[in-house]
């Protein structure tokens, strides 16, 4: 290791000191973390390097530090490999931006001649002591241009770690004997835990989520919901089937000023056991009765159809993305009444086909997955009547049927999903198991749709 | 001195240091094994450290040796530790900072036996107890005692990570952030103990002096975290469990109040080479203000009271920059006043946040028909963080704000002005707790916590009609300080 350092000597000539402060500077200006884990060990070892041309120190205990600041990107390097792809959450703005700062502080140092010296032993040359000045305040300029434009673990850890670099080698240039060295390396190795542990946690709450720049939603609405740690894209969710409810002009009026539903606690690692309060119970003889007497029910069944289909176009409107009409063919075809097709306004594009649903809703994945298997698939199949959507009678709507089959909790339910801890997972799960047929069905069209998400999805460097 | 060899594990001799910091880390051990089991856990260690507590702040040290027939042994407990460099011993100036730790973190404990904070919370807090206790007994170290501690809390604020984010899948900011004033400060003090180093050589040099003087003061000021550094403070209080806030904002403070006076013990001519006063109240005045201001707009629960806790940090650190020996009485005071406030707005807020689901604005809106003693701890605690009338801050407020208004008017009423803004916040924040109830199938609050929280509520009001309780405690460890 000691003739590593020799052979590598370069790095303390004064070409090898710009090398190492340029590294410094592509660290921020990549933004990666690929290139700031490994920028990380070459400032470290630079450093080392620097240092070990004065002669002031040994060259054990420069290899002790490039081994504890590699075993620091070993760590978080880990944890970013356990994490899912996500980009970063708190922004550091674009490449341009962080390249006009890092000019603007050269610009500065340049200008202004702060006449900066730092202290050095005796023994120590005044050139060697000025390119170590000159090396050390620019590697702690760069961590705290990092510490300011970041604000994720791994970047923070990162910025922490390159700020103790010139910190421990300066440490045990001044105070060779006293052991600080020894605590510096301990600290650098606890920094490093913690931001590891940070990332994973990090990576529980944020779900990505594409920032489509075509879309019709302004991104910066998309980069608050990014911000938002409550917020779990819908991404998520492609592979389930939303209740194809048509849009109709009253649903929409009725969803005006409904807000997303807040009923769980924000944040929570969630359970199963989460589905305990008391469920919205499925009277089917109830139903069969209303069946029987439909006609007479007309004109109260279609208040009840509103009342319900607001209520699932509300869901509708939280969960689903509004350009998923292209994905799932059959929400045409279910269209009661007012055909979506007929009536090409009722795709609203002002909608935000980004929709989001709180992180902390009790719904688990799974049981979410099974409650939004489509509904239609579970009512009789004389209702729904894909080849002819103009033949569907408006008195068989969906909603209808809904209105038969669910009875309304004793608790109001504002929204479906939103109060989904009423949710019956018994109910969802024997819901669910009939549609396993129907699910396989549609396993390839699902599969293609899921890859072109995942494409979409597919982000960014910067993460 | 007689310090302890760990060679010589059969003396019968065990130096107190050892025997604290020992127990701690085998009752963390212990702890983190059954972790499971909350209940139990946190009761053995709210025991453990409410008696050690006890025993620690009436201990004699000139007293004779103690035997623990149990174990054959006899503690001895001026004995120091020495090992790797350090040296620990239990001085008379570490004894209030000691017990304080131990109380506040018993405090914790007992909170936490009814709501849980997180499996890991015994543990990890009494491995950072015997951290803070390290930093209380350290007689030296590889560097001077006091110049070596912002190294070690680089250590603790890492490890406090962990129960400050306790697991849950929420922004990282707090936690992450609450790193930084320590990591950017550590070298500074390092470069400044091999200044220090030369001055012994040379005690009457101007330009060393300057330089050891420049050095600690910027590092002190970060360490402090005022504005624009305070935003751990804030983020911490939102996302965190409130109670391990609580207990680690505290403990990190305390740790600090006793750096400071150690560090403007050792170097007394810092406050005649530097402006540290000017830097002092500059940056006390800023952190007030932005705290008044900040809490007059937080709608969060947690936010509100982390703005509220900056706010009354800020008349603390302008209170560090006013000349004279009779300010650090008003600094302790201040201190412990905060201390009380805090905890009966943890309480409180802890409550709210288990029953309103972390939070969640429909649970939380109403939620002080059904949690009255709660919602009034929270409310009560954090205007006492703003000095409001008849809470536990008032007297502390009044009386720092008297101190700072006899060296300029205006610095308090700017933080008169501040403190309105966090009244507004609370004031907002109580119509929010106590308007319409929207979750009607919110529980009613537990008995045992409605009542801690009366509790609470009855230690603030207390204090608030009765400072001069405090005196008698203050005055000791003003004293147990100066020796």
């Amino acid at each position: 290791m000691t003739s590593l350092f020799s052979s590598f000597n370069f790095f303390a000539s004064g070409t090898g000191i710009i090398l190492t402060c340029a590294v410094a500077a592509a660290m921020i200006l990549l933004w990666d973390w690929r290139a700031s884990l490994i920028g990380l060990i070459v400032v470290q070892f630079g450093a080392a390097a620097v240092a070990l041309q004065t002669g002031q120190i040994e060259a054990q205990l420069m290899i002790v530090q490039v081994c504890i600041i590699a075993l620091c990107t070993l760590i978080l390097a880990i944890s970013i490999a356990q994490a899912p792809r996500s980009p970063t959450i708190s922004q550091s703005g674009n490449w341009i931006m962080r390249l006009l700062m890092l000019i603007l502080v050269y610009t500065a140092l340049r200008l202004f001649d702060f006449n900066f010296s730092l202290p050095f032993p005796n023994a120590i040359e005044a050139s060697d002591a000025l390119r170590m000045t000159v090396f050390f305040i620019w590697i702690s300029i760069c961590a705290l241009l990092t510490l300011g434009l970041s604000n994720s673990p791994l970047f923070t850890g990162v910025a922490l770690l390159l700020w103790c670099v010139p910190a421990h080698v300066f440490a045990t240039l001044l105070l060779p004997e006293s052991g600080v060295s020894v605590l510096i390396g301990i600290v650098e190795l606890l920094i490093a835990l913690g931001c590891s542990y940070l990332i994973l946690t990090e990576s529980l709450s944020i779900k990505q989520r594409p920032i489509v720049s075509t879309d019709i939603t302004f991104p910066v609405e998309g980069r608050r919901m990014l911000t938002d740690s409550s917020m779990v894209p819908i991404g998520e969710m492609t592979t389930m089937d939303i209740p194809t409810v048509p849009l109709t002009a009253e649903a929409r009026q009725a969803m005006t000023g409904v807000t997303l539903p807040q009923t769980a606690p924000r944040g929570t690692i969630l359970s199963d056991t989460n589905l305990t309060d008391k469920p919205p119970r499925i009277n089917r003889a109830q139903a069969a009765q209303s069946r029987a007497a439909q006609s007479r029910a007309a004109q109260s069944g279609a208040k009840q159809s509103q009342k319900n289909q607001s209520q699932i176009n509300q869901m509708q409107a939280n969960l689903s993305p509004s350009d998923s009409s292209q994905s799932h063919p059959r929400r045409e075809t279910l269209t009661p009444g007012t055909p979506t097709q007929a009536n090409p306004t009722q795709a609203d594009p002002t909608q935000n086909n980004q929709k989001w649903v709180r992180s902390g809703s009790p719904l688990t994945r799974t049981n979410l997955k099974a409650a939004q298997k489509p509904l239609t698939d579970s009512l009789p199949s004389r209702q729904v009547d894909q080849s002819s959507p103009d033949q569907y009678s408006p008195n068989q709507s969906l909603p209808n049927q809904l209105a038969e089959e669910v009875q309304e909790p004793t608790q109001p339910t504002p929204n479906l999903f939103g109060t989904s801890t009423h949710l019956d997972k018994d109910y969802i799960n024997s819901k669910a198991e009939p549609q396993q047929k129907s699910k396989k069905e549609k396993t390839g069209l699902s599969r293609l749709f899921n890859r072109r998400q995942k494409d979409e999805t597919d982000l960014p460097k910067d993460r | 001195m007689n310090c302890f060899d760990p060679a010589t594990l059969n003396s019968p001799n065990i130096s107190l240091p050892l025997l604290i910091l020992g127990g701690l880390f085998l009752l963390a051990l212990i702890t983190y094994i059954f972790r499971s089991w909350e209940w139990l856990t946190t009761s053995v260690a709210a025991v453990i450290t409410g008696w050690l507590a006890l025993w620690l702040w009436n201990l004699d040290l000139s007293a004779a040796p103690i035997q623990l027939s149990l174990l054959n042994r006899v503690i001895a407990p001026t004995g120091c530790l020495e090992r790797l460099g350090f040296m620990l011993q239990v001085h008379p100036a570490a004894i209030p900072v000691l017990a304080t730790s131990m109380a506040l973190a018993c405090i914790a404990f007992v909170l936490t036996i009814r709501i849980s904070q997180g499996h890991s919370f015994v543990p990890f807090t009494l491995i950072l107890l015997a951290g803070y206790a390290l930093l209380a007994m350290l007689v030296s170290g590889p560097v001077a005692a006091p110049l070596i501690t912002p190294l070690l809390l680089v250590g603790l604020s890492s490890i406090g990570i962990y129960i400050l984010q306790a697991g849950r899948a929420t922004r990282s900011d707090g936690p992450l952030r609450s790193l930084i004033p320590a990591v950017l400060t550590f070298p500074l003090f390092l470069i400044a103990s091999w200044y220090a180093d030369r001055l012994a050589l040379s005690p009457r040099d101007p330009e060393l002096m300057n330089i050891v003087s420049l050095l600690l003061t910027v590092g002190i000021i970060v360490l402090l975290a005022p504005v624009p550094l305070h935003s751990a403070m804030a983020d911490v209080a939102e996302t965190a469990p409130p109670i391990v806030t609580m207990l680690l904002t505290l403990l990190y403070q305390l740790a600090l109040l006793h750096l400071i006076y150690r560090v403007l013990t050792a170097y007394p001519f810092i406050p005649r080479t530097i402006p540290l006063e000017f830097g002092l109240t500059i940056a006390g005045v800023l952190t007030a203000a932005w705290g008044g201001i900040a809490a007059a707009g937080a709608e969060h629960p947690g936010r509100l009271w982390g703005y509220a806790a900056l706010h009354d940090w800020g008349l603390l650190i302008m209170l560090l920059g006013i000349p004279g020996n009779t300010n650090w009485q008003i600094v302790l005071f201040l201190f412990a006043l905060r201390a009380i406030s805090m905890l009966t707005a943890a309480i409180g807020l802890s409550a709210i946040e288990h029953a309103s689901r972390t939070f969640d604005s429909e649970w939380l809106q109403g939620i002080g028909k059904r949690m009255p003693w709660n919602s009034a701890a929270f409310l009560i605690g954090g205007l006492g963080l703003a000095g409001f009338p008849l809470s536990a801050g008032f007297t502390g407020h009044w009386v720092g704000l008297m101190t700072v208004a006899s060296n300029d008017w205006r610095i308090a009423a700017v933080v008169m002005v501040a403190s309105a803004g966090v009244v507004i916040g609370f004031i907002r924040m109580a119509r929010t707790l106590y308007g319409p109830l929207i979750q009607t199938r919110l529980l009613n609050e537990n008995p045992v916590g409605a009542l801690l929280a009366f509790v609470g509520i009855l230690i603030s009001a207390s204090l608030a009609l009765s400072p001069q309780l405090l005196t008698g405690p203050i005055e000791s460890a003003l004293l147990a300080l100066s020796r």
